[in-house]
Order: C-alpha cells, then structure tokens, then sequence
C-alpha cells in the first residue's frame, strides 16, 4: 500500500532540517553520556582526593601528638643548634693561636744564631724583632723568611746596624 | 489565512527539541564542568599543603627521634662552651688552672671590656700576662683552645729574654643568652650539618670548668635564738 501524504510538500520539514535534527539528537545523546562519565570521573578524583586528605590530617594529629611528647628533647635540640651555629660564627672569625704555628715553625727553620727579641701576632699581621750578628747570617735568615710558603707579604719595617749587637731587623709578615 | 500562519512551521518543530535539549546539556555540562574542577583543583591545592605539612612534621619527629639518644650531653657541652651568661668569672679560673698545669707564671689578668651583642653574641675582652720558657708558653697558648667557655685570642705579644719570654694575650670569651621560644610545632626542624656535628664532637673535648655558677650570699634571716 502507498504511503499517502496529505500535507503539502511546503508543510513538510526540509530534508537539510531534518538531518540537522538527527546529528543534534546524536551530538545529544553522545554529550549526556560523556557528560555522566565525565561526572563520574570527577566525583571518584574528588572522594579519592577527600579520602587522602583526611588520612593526611589524621597523619598530622598522630605526628603532632608525637611531637609534643619529645618536647624536652625539641628543646634541647633547639639550644644546641643555636649555641653550635654561634660558635661556628666565633671559629669563624679567627684565632691567632693558629697563626702562632705558622710563626714558629718559620723560626724553626732561621739560624740559631739569630736572636729573635720580639713577635706580635694579631689577626692582621705578625711583626717578628730580631737581631743578626752578621750579615751571612742575616742573608740566611732573610733567605728562609722569604722563601716561606706561609706568608704572602712580608715587609721590611725597620733595618739598622749597631757595631756592638749587629743588625736589628722588624718585619711585618701577613697573608698566611 | 490567518490559522495557517500561526502554525508552527514543519522545519522548527523538528529541530527545536534536540535544539533546546543540546543547550541544556552544554549549560549544564559548563556549569557542572566548571565547579567540579574547581572543587578538585581546590581540593587538590588543600591535600598538597597537608602532605607538606605531614612531611614536615615526619622530618621533624624522625630528626627529633635521632636526637633524643645523643642530644643530651651536647647541651652540657654547648651551653660550657658558650654561656648565657657573661663567663669572665669561669674564664679567670680557667686561665689560672692552665697556668698551674702548663708550669708558666701568671703576671697578671684583668677584665678588659664588653663589647655589644653581635648576632646575639656578647663578648668580654680579657688580657693575661704571663713568663715562661718557650716551650711551656707555647703549650700553654696552644691549650687556650681547649677550654670552656671559649676563649679566642685576637692578640699574642712576646718579649724574648734569654730563656725566659714574657707574653701579653689579649682574649675574648663569649656568652648569648638561651632561646626564648620553640616556634610552631609545623615549622620545619633543621637537622645538625656535618661541619656542626665536627664542633660538637670538638666541643666535647673542651675541658669544662670546675665551677660555672657563684650563687649570691646572704642577706639570710637570723633564727629567733630564743626559741625552743
């Protein structure tokens, strides 16, 4: 039996309307069902994300509980970080004992002959007093002051001769 | 004529339902989409900041732990090292113990000035004269390092005589006072480095000071004599 259409071909949706229609009902059902996984995958991320985040709290409590019973020993730890840090800050600064070694092993090495009369070591510089009794023994002293490894500068401060003593010399050594 | 053009026209009456409903699911999906994320990315922010703080607080109970074996004795030994209090007094007992042990003659000493607090470090200046052959003064400079509290020389002078060297030091000592407060229970705990743990163990060989505190006195209360 023929299908029998009354209406008019101009009362009639257009084909191109139609197919419309169709992809719209498609493009519909496909985005409500992305839309529920989508929803689905959000709220498992969010509970999952929930869960964690109260476990970590109770985390927290259990740790802090821990904590505040090591109180003495949070204490104790804070006082010897500040006191050790602080000494580091005074070691740090200096000391001229260390700078007394270099000194003598440098006046280990001059002639015996030699008569060391005074030395100052500050944290600057070290002046050394001396007196040779001749000048062979004054070029052999020089020689080793020099020739050490333990001071960068050395300056010649006062130098004079006395017929009777010899020859008085006052260095200022530094950069050790 | 006038019936006719009220209808609806075929082509909307198709279109308009699946129209409405993929509006609808667009909104909806936008809206939903939208506060979700932000709901998670929030949320996600929030488990972030408190598995830092439970890392935090994990450190710190595990570095408080370690310590809490060792930590004890290097308090004494810190706070001999390094007083809260102006140490002169120990100090001058120090320096003369030294000098009985190392066999020089102490000349003189006197107290020579404080200086103020840097990085809350206070010091007192000090200088010690002393005589003695080479080797004793030398022995007896060098064992200043072994005291506590710390002495730091900043000057040496020597006056060669013969066998006999008069020495003038100049030494500082050094005192800060305790930290008041602990912070809060979440701040971060440094752990000692191995430069501090070296000054520790270095610090536990310091020769501690036979008295530190000189306690005041009187005035006291006299007893009533006559009661029995």
């Amino acid at each position: 039996m023929a299908d029998i259409n009354l209406l008019t071909k101009r009362l009639a949706p257009a084909g191109s309307v139609v197919k419309l229609a169709k992809g719209m009902k498609i493009f519909a059902v496909v985005g409500t069902v992305l839309f529920f996984v989508a929803m689905v995958v959000m709220i498992t991320i969010f509970v999952a994300d929930s869960t964690s985040l109260a476990k970590s709290i109770n985390n927290q409590e259990t740790l802090t509980i821990s904590i505040k019973s090591m109180e003495t020993t949070e204490i104790e730890y804070t006082v010897v970080k500040d006191r050790v840090s602080s000494i580091k800050t005074i070691f740090d600064a200096g000391n001229v004992v260390d700078d007394l070694e270099d000194l003598l092993s440098l006046t280990n090495t001059i002639p015996k002959e030699t008569e060391i009369s005074h030395a100052e070591i500050n944290k600057k510089s070290t002046k050394l007093s001396f007196r040779s009794p001749n000048s062979s023994n004054l070029v052999e002293t020089f020689a080793k002051v020099v020739s050490t490894e333990r001071y960068k500068t050395v300056i010649l401060e006062t130098f004079s001769y006395n017929p009777d003593k010899g020859y008085i010399i006052e260095l200022e050594m530094s950069g050790s | 004529m006038n019936k006719g053009r009220k209808l609806i026209p075929a082509s909307v009456t198709v279109i308009a339902l699946p129209f409405i409903y993929v509006v609808i699911l667009v909104v909806i999906s936008y809206i939903a989409i939208n506060t979700g994320m932000s709901k998670i990315s929030q949320q996600k922010s929030n488990l972030a900041k408190s598995k830092k703080t439970e890392s935090v607080l994990r450190d710190k109970e595990q570095t408080l732990q370690e310590a809490s074996v060792v930590i004890t004795p290097y308090v004494d030994y810190s706070t001999q090292a390094l007083p809260d209090r102006n140490p002169s007094l120990a100090v001058i007992s120090q320096v003369k113990t030294l000098g009985l042990e190392k066999d020089v003659e102490l000349i003189d000493m006197a107290v020579s000035g404080f200086s103020e607090a840097t990085k809350g470090i206070s010091s007192a200046g000090m200088t010690v004269g002393i005589t003695g052959d080479l080797d004793k003064t030398v022995d007896f400079i060098k064992s200043t390092k072994l005291l506590a509290p710390i002495i730091v020389l900043d000057m040496i002078e020597m006056e060669f005589s013969g066998n006999t060297i008069s020495t003038d030091l100049r030494t500082q000592s050094f005192w800060k006072p305790l930290p008041k407060e602990l912070g809060k229970i979440s701040d971060p705990i440094d752990k000692l480095t191995e430069t501090e743990i070296e000054i520790l163990d270095e610090l536990a060989q310091l020769k501690a000071p036979t008295f530190y505190d000189v306690s005041p006195s009187g005035p006291y209360t006299r007893g009533n004599p006559f009661s029995l």
